[in-house]
């Protein structure tokens, strides 16, 4: 009976390995002359309204750079591809699988992150290859997570202090009272510059609140905030996070003080989250200070990806979707100049001194010598945007760059919803 | 030579999981891994829910807890003996503690008392953010020399945690448990110890958990609050009823099905979880003799465990 | 400072004790802590935005689909789940959260992950109070947690279908053998709860946003305020939500906002610890 028992343990897990093995037999498809360019993104869960903007613009690239004729690295003609997946907003479970489907089985050259590039630390010192980041920006930067990280992107000690500084000496505000997600690190890097800043500046930071993750009622926060007699708001963390508060702040009766992030929500985002009813007037005071939007670019190239972003997928474009388009030409001028499409340790190094690439609309500003990134890290101009409530969407108030703590390249802009 | 057989199976399946390991791609190796690692976590709750017969919710957190212990061990520069150490003792300690404080509870009561206590620990893991980072997740430093290490010793400890439940099915303790699951109130009268025959289950229980969790947290290089919340330790608990028939290998296969077929299919952990709740739900009402009666009668078949 | 977390509490624990108070009527009669209605309150709010946003149903008009599909659906789970293990009750705090994964899940696959809202005609109103303001949301929510108890007394006092629910939760068996139908009052109870789910959607998505696991951390609140209250009592949840709201609003402001929610299970532990016979032990059962 029991030798029956084992017998039967040993046949099923015969069977067992037959099946495995069938499935993991798949032929691999033919893939020469094409060069898969990985990405994990946030297509769904919190982070939701980040991914989705990013694939398409990347996958616009890709039609372009293919209808053109592919490129060619070497002598050799080529195709790109994409391959997105989405991490569903959980690294650690989602975005690791994805890791390894994208890295050690499809081999990708480059891999595109989006959000917690921390997470991947341990998978990448394992598995080396260059990894270009366009969306996480926290702060301390992600830049020292592995030496195999770019950043294709402005980040949080780009354009915060920016923000805090047209609050003071546009709107003449004095008094911020901050709200943010505890335990989202984009929220407390913001926190910190919204600090660094706001003593430079001669500002006061007279309340300090962090909600926990999962909260859904935020009075408690809003009361403790108020309390200090704020004269301006400062929101930390991305669109889900940022909406509701600000709604909630509506709610409360708090509706004439200016509201302050830098989650890059769009309109349609605002109406969908708010709720139709309510958000043209819950976001009349909201000011989001970011990258440079599109739409409000003097290049041709530029414009023309604004007008064709917003044909194809009625969404306003974004800075995101600006430097999401801008990556495979990122990738494919590193490939060129590495000579190769397959050796990762060849393009990590001709990313490092690679020029800027023509094709590119972001308006990066180049480091020394034309090179595209500044160590590890490529620059923009920021812009800051306001509510026009007569549209329902928003426009441009302040164009600037940061030199550290100090404001250059400045440009008000005062009738941007007049416009 | 009669009682040598379970282990002779057992042996054979592990050889046959390394081999399958190192002979797919990453990504079903991915996949695997995730099995076996589960079959080691849902081998130690096999322990108090299936020898036991208490529906135990929380093996989730003593596996969450072991993950995070081994982590925190080795970011603070420990090597991975420690911090295998740690893990498997802190999960233990936790067990010791709702052991203390449910072992006098029954049925559903104790369901309910370890399913929030499994919320709270989900709730610290995600709030304490100075020592977890919460939601945000740790970062795990490698603690193995290489990479390949890691094929042979995650099916190795599946293994080994199957040949430990097998063992202990048939040792003193075991036997307890089934009495206990059997007639709690005539195990009592008979002069079987109940609260420390539980207390001792549990403990083993969530000390298996806490290795396992150091496994994933290896294995996947990071953790985050959400590999382990309340949801996990139902999915755990679901895994031994579906697979679990009752048998040393119930884990083995109750993972299998519920952490490769959604894996494997590539469902979106939506669709995923969705499957695995109906699934749990038509096993509950289609088993006759209700989910508890049913692994009662399929337990009864278990080699080693007949009365 | 004070007053205004009292308020917060009041609104809180109206909340809880409007989930609660649909908790304790199905354990009374059947003993499953129910915590499926979680996933009953989502779904409810899914059908009202979908009904009011894109079928372009006049506000009350999409509520009042969305209570009753919840006590629809509600019932659903009763017909085709919970009566197989009415006399498991080991099973049922498992088959409760299999449940709650396939009803979250489901919304998850209809209606997508991103948050949606519900927004009321009085979404931006402000009720002064004592020098106070108060989102008109919240006061919504404590007048459809104290209406909805109100009449769930009426129906349970002054209307048979309210004695016979009340005689099955005293003693099943001798309610059988009085001649009630003990299928149609499981039925029946949990049809209210699912309209009580149903009107906690309604009043507490305006406040927030209308997501999957929307009601998965105040259920389990929920629980807690039926075994504040006693298992079974009517009353006793209504008392022990606002009780637990207060409490739980309280230790936010003045202990810890992260942990506000353990300080709830705490209490939860104590109460299963400190009678660990059961928590029926020397306590009546009974509905109102």
């Amino acid at each position: 009976m029991q030798a029956r028992t084992a017998a039967k343990t040993i046949a099923g897990a015969a069977l067992g390995v037959a099946m495995a093995t069938l499935l993991a037999a798949r032929p691999a498809a033919a893939q020469d002359k094409t060069v898969t360019m990985g990405a994990i993104l946030p297509l769904s869960g919190l982070f939701s309204t980040l991914g989705p903007p990013e694939r398409d613009a990347m996958q616009m690239a890709v039609t372009k750079i293919n209808g053109g004729g592919g490129f060619e690295v070497g002598g050799q003609k080529y195709k790109l591809a994409l391959k997105v997946l989405d991490d569903e907003s959980t690294a650690a479970t989602v975005g690791i699988a994805a890791f390894r489907q994208l890295v050690q089985v499809d081999n990708v050259p480059v891999l595109v992150l989006a959000d917690n590039t921390r997470n991947y630390a341990s998978l990448l010192q394992r598995f080396p290859l260059p990894l270009l980041n366009i969306l996480d920006s926290t702060y301390p930067s992600i830049l020292d997570v592995d030496k195999h990280v770019f950043l294709l992107r402005s980040d949080t000690p780009a354009y915060v202090p920016g923000a805090v500084w047209y609050l003071a000496n546009v709107l003449h505000k004095k008094r911020i009272a901050w709200i943010g997600s505890a335990a989202d690190p984009y929220s407390t890097g913001i926190e910190t510059w919204v600090k660094k800043a706001a003593a430079e500046y001669g500002v006061e930071v007279v309340a300090d609140v962090n909600y926990p993750p999962g909260t859904t009622n935020f009075s408690p926060f809003i009361q403790t905030a108020m309390a200090a007699k704020p004269d301006a708001i400062y929101l930390g963390g991305v669109t889900q996070e940022v909406l509701p508060v600000a709604k909630q702040l509506f709610q409360a009766g708090i509706r004439d003080l200016p509201v302050f992030h830098n989650s890059g929500a769009t309109p349609t985002q605002a109406k969908q989250i708010i709720g139709d009813d309510l958000y043209n007037d819950v976001m009349a005071t909201n000011y989001d200070f970011a990258g440079t939007l599109p739409e409000t670019s003097d290049n041709p190239a530029t414009k023309t990806f604004y007008k064709d972003f917003l044909a194809q997928y009625k969404e306003y474009p974004d800075d995101l979707t600006m430097w999401a388009y801008d990556a495979p030409y990122v990738l494919i001028g590193a490939m060129q100049k590495a000579g190769s499409v397959t050796d990762r340790e060849k393009i990590y190094q001709a990313m490092l001194t690679q020029t800027v690439p023509a094709e590119t609309i972001s308006g990066w500003m180049p480091a020394e010598g034309g090179k595209l990134f500044h160590g590890r890290d490529a620059q923009t101009l920021s812009e800051g945007v306001r509510w026009c409530t007569a549209t329902k969407t928003i426009a441009p108030a302040f164009l600037y760059f940061m030199d550290g703590l100090k404001v250059t390249d400045q440009k008000l802009i005062a009738n941007g919803c007049g416009g | 030579m009669k009682g040598a057989w379970p282990y002779v199976g057992i042996a054979v399946v592990t050889l046959a999981m390394w081999a399958l390991l190192v002979s797919v791609n990453a990504f079903y190796a991915g996949v695997l891994a995730s099995i076996l690692i589960w079959t080691v976590a849902t081998s130690g709750l096999n322990v108090i829910a299936g020898l036991g017969g208490y529906p135990s919710l929380v093996q989730g957190a003593f596996y969450g807890i072991g993950a995070y212990a081994s982590a925190l061990a080795l970011i603070h520069g420990q090597n991975l003996w420690v911090a295998t150490l740690l893990a498997v003792v802190s999960a233990g300690l936790a067990g010791l503690l709702i052991g203390l404080v449910f072992a006098r509870t029954r049925g559903q009561y104790f369901g309910m008392g370890t399913l929030f206590f499994g919320v709270v620990v989900a709730l610290v893991l995600t709030n304490w953010t100075g020592l977890t980072q919460g939601p945000l997740g740790l970062m795990v430093p490698f603690g193995f020399a290489t990479n390949d290490q890691l094929d042979w010793i995650v099916p190795l400890s599946a293994g080994a945690s199957l040949a430990l439940v097998q063992a202990l099915g048939t040792s003193r303790l075991g036997l307890r448990l089934v009495t206990v699951r059997a007639d709690e109130d005539l195990a009592e009268h008979i002069g079987v110890p109940t609260a420390r025959t539980k207390l001792a289950g549990l403990v083993i229980s969530a000390m298996i958990g806490g290795f396992a969790g150091m496994l994933i947290a290896q294995y996947n290089g990071t953790i985050s609050p959400d590999l382990f919340d309340q949801t996990v330790g139902f999915v755990m608990f679901v895994a031994v009823a579906v697979g679990g028939a009752g048998r040393v290998l119930g884990p083995l296969v109750g993972s299998a099905f519920i952490v490769g077929v959604p894996d494997v299919l590539n469902l979106p952990s939506g669709i995923g979880l969705l499957v695995v709740g109906v699934i749990f739900v038509v096993i509950v009402i289609v088993v006759p003799d209700g989910l508890m009666g049913g692994v009662d009668a399929i337990r009864r078949r278990l080699p080693g465990f007949r009365a | 400072m004070l007053q205004q977390a009292l308020v917060n509490g009041v609104v809180l624990g109206a909340l809880f004790a409007l989930l609660g108070v649909g908790l304790t009527l199905v354990y009374g009669v059947m003993e499953v802590p129910n915590f499926a209605q979680a996933g009953v309150v989502t779904i409810g709010a899914y059908i009202m935005v979908t009904l009011h946003q894109s079928a372009r149903w006049p506000f009350y008009l999409a509520v009042a689909g969305g209570v009753l599909a919840a006590g629809a659906i509600s019932v659903a789970t009763e017909r085709f789940a919970y009566r197989y293990v009415r006399t498991r009750p080991l099973a049922a705090p498992a088959v409760a959260l299999g449940l709650l994964l396939i009803l979250d899940n489901s919304a998850l696959e209809l209606w997508g992950g991103d948050h949606v809202s519900l927004t009321p005609p009085y979404g931006a109103g402000l009720v002064q109070l004592g020098g106070m303001t108060i989102p008109a949301v919240g006061v919504a929510l404590v007048l459809t947690a104290a209406v909805s108890m109100l009449l769930l007394w009426l129906l349970l006092t002054r209307t048979g279908i309210g004695r016979a629910i009340r005689a099955v939760s005293q003693n099943a068996e001798a309610a059988a053998t009085l001649g009630i139908e003990l299928e149609r009052q499981y039925v029946t109870a949990f049809f209210i709860s699912g309209v009580l789910a149903g009107l906690a959607a309604f009043a507490y998505a305006p406040t927030y946003a209308v997501f999957p696991y929307m009601a998965d951390g105040v259920i389990f609140n929920g629980f807690v305020v039926v075994i504040l209250g006693g298992l079974g009592n009517v009353w006793g949840a209504a008392v022990g939500g606002i009780l637990l709201g207060l409490v739980e609003s309280l230790s936010a402001v003045y202990v810890s906002a992260a942990y506000q929610t353990v300080i709830g299970f705490v209490v939860l532990l104590a109460v299963i610890v400190l009678r660990p016979a059961g928590l029926f032990a020397g306590t009546a059962r009974r509905v109102a």
